[in-house]
């Protein structure tokens, strides 16, 4: 389980790495599912999108979760069983409302805690950038020395906000890392206590029961001849 | 001409209106959780559609039609309870750092409007400097147009920070419970030692004294 997060993790690195500065909405989510439920969440897309869904399950039993993603027509995309985490990828969306669903059935007293993100690539430059650059060139006067130090700082600049943007969504899949990390070790610790103190209770009754017992073997005096 | 451009560069901030959906049922309660640092500002946008049978589609803005918002800090303390319209905007701050939970259930007056009904519900949560509306910060600090790009480079370095701060409290956190576990495995295998020892010996002297009391040994 750890090496498939490592993997994950590098996997997102990787996709994450290879986009340029373009237009990309993604939108984050922990949510609870209950036992026995299934929940489904449907983002709408636009004609030729990129649609890459990431989620894992951070708290709640052995940490898994069936996942399935269906297209707007209908189409099943994709379907897993008792994963704990996964990462999938849709190239060339439809216009339509595309369905991801968790489903918690298998489970019937433990409810589940899912983060997820959905990221949006509509896959081409900021058609604002270029209206940025028109209303910022109007509003400074044309300057031959100075004009294309502005440009650059604002290219710059540009490159600054998307490379931040994407430490920002960085941290919030590390962020879900550690919290599962963390729930699984608070899980360990609790057990440990509640079973020790079980173990020891048991063992003392054990022993008693064999005094015990050992005792009314021999208490009756016909029974004790061999 | 400068709130045409003020507006040009909202729209590399502004919301999609293609924003996450999904079903809820009547008496339904969907919860979701958001890990933040301390401080930092979280906004949240709802849209709720009725189904309507007659159309066979989702309406808006039913009269009647409410929904209301919980959002609960680390410890469980209720940091706002309150009822919207069927469509409205949430914000809050965070005090503590920690696990927040924001919890979305219908309030509805009138529950025949249900009748079997599904009501969806679109949803948009931004964090941090993603919150921040940069018309208002503009018009009220009187920004111009690099000033307010690097506001919001600003805005972001400090999320990082922020988040990276938040970091190194969890990993305390998460050191401290594994030492405790650590620490736990040895006394509690210290301890079932000496209860199985101490425990047979008693065993062993109780039934010599019982055995001869009976003569038997």
């Amino acid at each position: 389980m750890f090496l498939s997060a490592k993997a994950a993790l590098a996997c997102f690195l990787l996709v994450l790495s290879s986009w340029a500065v373009s237009g990309y909405r993604d939108n984050d989510l922990t949510a609870e599912i209950p036992a026995a439920r299934r929940e489904c969440f449907y983002q709408p897309t636009k004609q030729g999108q990129v649609l890459e869904i990431e989620y894992q399950v951070i708290d709640g039993g052995d940490l898994d979760i069936d996942f399935r993603m269906n297209a707007p027509n209908g189409n099943k995309i994709v379907q897993e069983f008792r994963r704990n985490d996964g990462i999938h990828t849709v190239d060339a969306t439809m216009e339509g409302d595309y369905e991801i669903c968790f489903d918690n059935g298998f489970s019937r007293f433990t409810k589940k805690t899912i983060y997820f993100e959905i990221i949006l690539d509509s896959g081409e430059e900021d058609d604002e950038l270029d209206d940025d650059e028109g209303e910022w060139k109007k509003f400074i006067s044309p300057d031959d020395t100075f004009g294309d130090k502005l440009t650059s700082l604002e290219d710059t600049m540009n490159q600054i906000k998307s490379y931040q943007s994407k430490v920002i969504q960085l941290q919030g899949l590390l962020r879900a890392f550690e919290a599962k990390d963390r729930n699984i070790v608070e899980r360990n610790f609790n057990r440990i206590n509640f079973w020790s103190v079980t173990n020891i209770f048991i063992m003392l009754v054990v022993f008693s029961l064999q005094v015990y017992m050992v005792r009314n073997m021999f208490s009756d005096k016909k029974k004790v001849r061999t | 001409m400068k709130i045409f451009f003020v507006s040009c560069v909202l729209i590399l901030i502004v919301q999609n209106c293609s924003a996450l959906y999904f079903h809820i049922g009547e008496k339904e309660k969907k919860c979701f959780i958001e890990e933040l640092p301390e401080n930092t500002m979280v906004t949240g946008k709802y849209k709720a559609q009725l189904w309507d049978k007659r159309s066979s589609q989702f309406l808006d803005s039913t009269p009647g039609m409410g929904m209301h918002v919980e959002i609960k800090d680390p410890k469980s303390k209720v940091l706002l309870s309150k009822s919207y319209g069927s469509e409205g905007s949430f914000t809050f701050t965070s005090n503590i750092p920690g696990e927040h939970q924001i919890c979305i259930h219908s309030n509805s007056t009138k529950w025949s409007l249900f009748a079997g009904g599904k009501l969806r519900i679109h949803l948009d949560i931004q964090v941090g400097e993603n919150a921040n509306d940069y018309t208002q910060i503009a018009a009220k600090d009187k920004l111009t147009e690099l000033q307010l790009r690097v506001r919001q480079l600003i805005d972001q370095v400090q999320q990082i920070q922020k988040e990276q701060n938040y970091q190194r409290y969890r990993e305390e956190r998460f050191r401290q419970t594994s030492e405790h576990t650590n620490a736990r495995v040895l006394w509690w295998s210290v301890a079932q030692t000496a209860v199985l020892v101490i425990a047979g010996i008693w065993q062993m002297r109780h039934l010599k004294g019982f055995f001869e009391a009976k003569k038997l040994v």
